[in-house]
């Protein structure tokens, strides 16, 4: 499993690598100093796990996750816990405390490894239903896999995910995502709205050949007529 | 309560056989009359006793809480009364006892007179006297509930402006340290001590005490070489005074916190680091400390953080420390961000 290292100081990244070297298993590909450097850097090396240091100069590492457009696992790193690190959901998103306890981070290591072994590899050019997508609310954050998602909302220039019971919002238009997003999994119903074709509950014809679609989640989804009939066919496939 | 009732039977007896013994003396030099050594003793003594009602009275009706203006009126009226009853009880008695005591004959009118006219200023006189000191007693309790409230606040305040080392700083430190161990050995052990200095500084200063500025310094020095394992070639630090100022007493922790409020701002903010300039100079009796960095100000004192509390409170600890003999600022010019700390250092000539 490749990793990247994100931290400002050189001596935290060549502790961290100190610790690493009794985990052949994780192999640090690559160095970065900031979230710039970082970007580029998991851009080119599509690592499999970040090493992220949470106070960065410039952009902080919660932004430079907000930069990607899908984020690899990721484990935190910081030096004091002041950033209610407590919020972030249990095994989507790790956390060490610096300096690092060995067995702390073998823990970590062993339930990423685990994470990463069950999940099909993926092309991480396409957002695929196991890509994962960092969202943040307020203090409150959380690395969601696409798969999670039942439906996406137009909110603006911003767009609402919802999933579990959260609807955060992204930085990002509902259009940008489309033309990412994995068309067998996400479907457009209409302008504001996205959904996720795995949680379909039931779906009722509509009067002027429309369609209403209700999600598992229990939100009702109008699915408009021109729409419907792509609707139709890919249903029919 | 104990004490206070002391006070008024010592203020009351010793008042009443003044204002007896005066009585005769007057009376004997200006116009004596037979009978007047007893005549005063029972005047008084029934004046006294008339007052110790009047007190119980003035208790019972609360008039002690009253304010001064709510007092006026009912004074006013109850003095004749209370004059009233001591002349009709002098009265009575007298007319009983006159014969055998060796009072001059005379009606009950001019007995109740007798007293009652000049009754009304001595229970008046007792009755201000009376307010008067309570009222002096009250204001002093009060003034000491004060400076003990002022005193519990100082402490808490002092509690609050005791200047922290920033755990984050601390245990990235830590975590330096412990790589640099692997690298450099015997860098990674100057660095300890360079920490446990800061450490025990730390741990030695409270919010309002002054050290020399040399002290001061050296803990800085120490501080510097500490977060440059962080910050490596990002940082370039300057420290610049005249030797003449080194034992000029500076608050403790005072340049510290400046610096590293310079650090978080100028230079971990910026992925090409940046740089800070200490100095202190002598301006007239006042010294003035210096803490420059390259950055902007927008970020560096907005109150809701840390670092903004921290800014309040190096101004709040120069203000209960100089008054308004200190001042401190921070302003932006050219891209670099100034902090000046300015204040009196008369605590300690510089020879």
């Amino acid at each position: 499993m490749t990793s990247i290292i994100v931290e400002d100081s050189r001596l935290a990244r060549q502790e961290l690598k100190n610790l690493l070297e009794k985990h052949p298993e994780i192999q640090v590909v690559g160095e970065a100093a900031h979230a710039e450097e970082a970007r580029q850097l998991i851009e080119s090396q599509e690592p499999d796990l970040l090493f992220l240091d949470i106070q960065l100069p410039g952009k902080n590492g919660f932004e430079l996750l907000e930069m990607l457009e899908t984020s690899p696992m990721v484990v935190f790193t910081t030096a004091f816990d002041e950033y209610a690190v407590k919020s972030f959901e249990y095994n989507t998103l790790d956390y060490l405390l610096k300096p690092i306890r060995p067995e702390r981070l073998s823990a970590t290591i062993e339930r990423v490894l685990d994470r990463w072994k069950n999940e099909p590899k993926v092309n991480r050019n396409t957002m695929h239903a196991q890509s994962q997508v960092f969202v943040r609310d307020g203090d409150a954050c959380w690395l969601v896999q696409l798969k999670e998602v039942r439906l996406l909302e137009v909110v603006g220039n911003y767009t609402r995910l919802y999933f579990e019971n959260h609807r955060p919002l992204i930085q990002r238009s509902l259009n940008q995502l489309e033309a990412r997003l994995d068309p067998e999994l996400f479907f457009r119903a209409n302008r504001q709205q996205m959904i996720n074709l795995q949680w379909i509950a039931h779906i009722d014809t509509w009067f002027n050949g429309k369609l209403k679609i209700r999600l598992r989640g229990g939100e009702e989804v109008e699915v408009s007529r021109r729409q419907a009939a792509k609707f139709k066919d890919i249903l029919s496939l | 309560m104990h004490k206070k009732q002391r006070q008024f039977w010592i203020a009351q007896i010793g008042g009443w056989s003044l204002a007896t013994f005066l009585n005769i003396v007057i009376n004997q030099l200006l116009q004596p009359y037979p009978g007047l050594v007893a005549a005063t003793i029972l005047a008084m003594s029934l004046g006294f006793l008339t007052t110790l009602l009047y007190r119980y009275l003035i208790r019972r009706w609360g008039w002690p809480n009253r304010s001064p203006r709510r007092l006026v009126l009912p004074i006013f009226f109850s003095v004749p009364i209370i004059s009233m009853v001591w002349g009709l009880s002098f009265a009575l008695v007298a007319s009983l006892l006159g014969p055998w005591i060796g009072l001059p004959k005379a009606p009950l009118l001019q007995y109740f007179l007798g007293v009652f006219v000049s009754g009304n200023l001595v229970i008046l006189i007792w009755v201000i006297s009376y307010f008067a000191y309570h009222y002096f007693a009250k204001f002093a309790q009060v003034e000491v509930e004060k400076w003990r409230l002022e005193a519990i606040a100082k402490e808490a305040q002092l509690g609050a402006l005791k200047a922290q080392i920033n755990p984050h700083f601390m245990f990235n430190a830590l975590n330096n340290i412990r790589a640099l161990i692997l690298e450099d050995q015997a860098r990674s052990r100057e660095m300890l001590t360079h920490l446990s200095e800061l450490l025990r500084y730390n741990f030695a200063s409270n919010g309002l005490q002054l050290v020399a500025l040399e002290r001061e310094l050296d803990i800085v020095r120490s501080y510097l070489e500490l977060v440059s394992i962080q910050y490596e070639k990002r940082l370039f630090a300057q420290l610049d005074y005249d030797p003449v100022l080194s034992e000029v007493l500076v608050p403790t922790m005072l340049i510290q916190l400046l610096v590293e409020n310079a650090i978080k701002h100028g230079v971990a903010l910026s992925p090409a680091g940046g740089k800070v300039m200490i100095s202190a100079e002598r301006v007239g009796n006042l010294i003035r400390i210096m803490v420059k960095n390259t950055g902007y100000l927008q970020a560096q004192v907005r109150l809701e953080e840390p670092s903004g509390v921290g800014l309040q409170n190096i101004k709040e600890r120069l203000r209960l420390l100089f008054d308004d003999q200190a001042d401190f600022r921070i302003e932006e010019c050219n891209g670099w961000v100034t902090a000046s700390a300015l204040f009196p250092m008369n605590k300690e000539e510089v020879v």
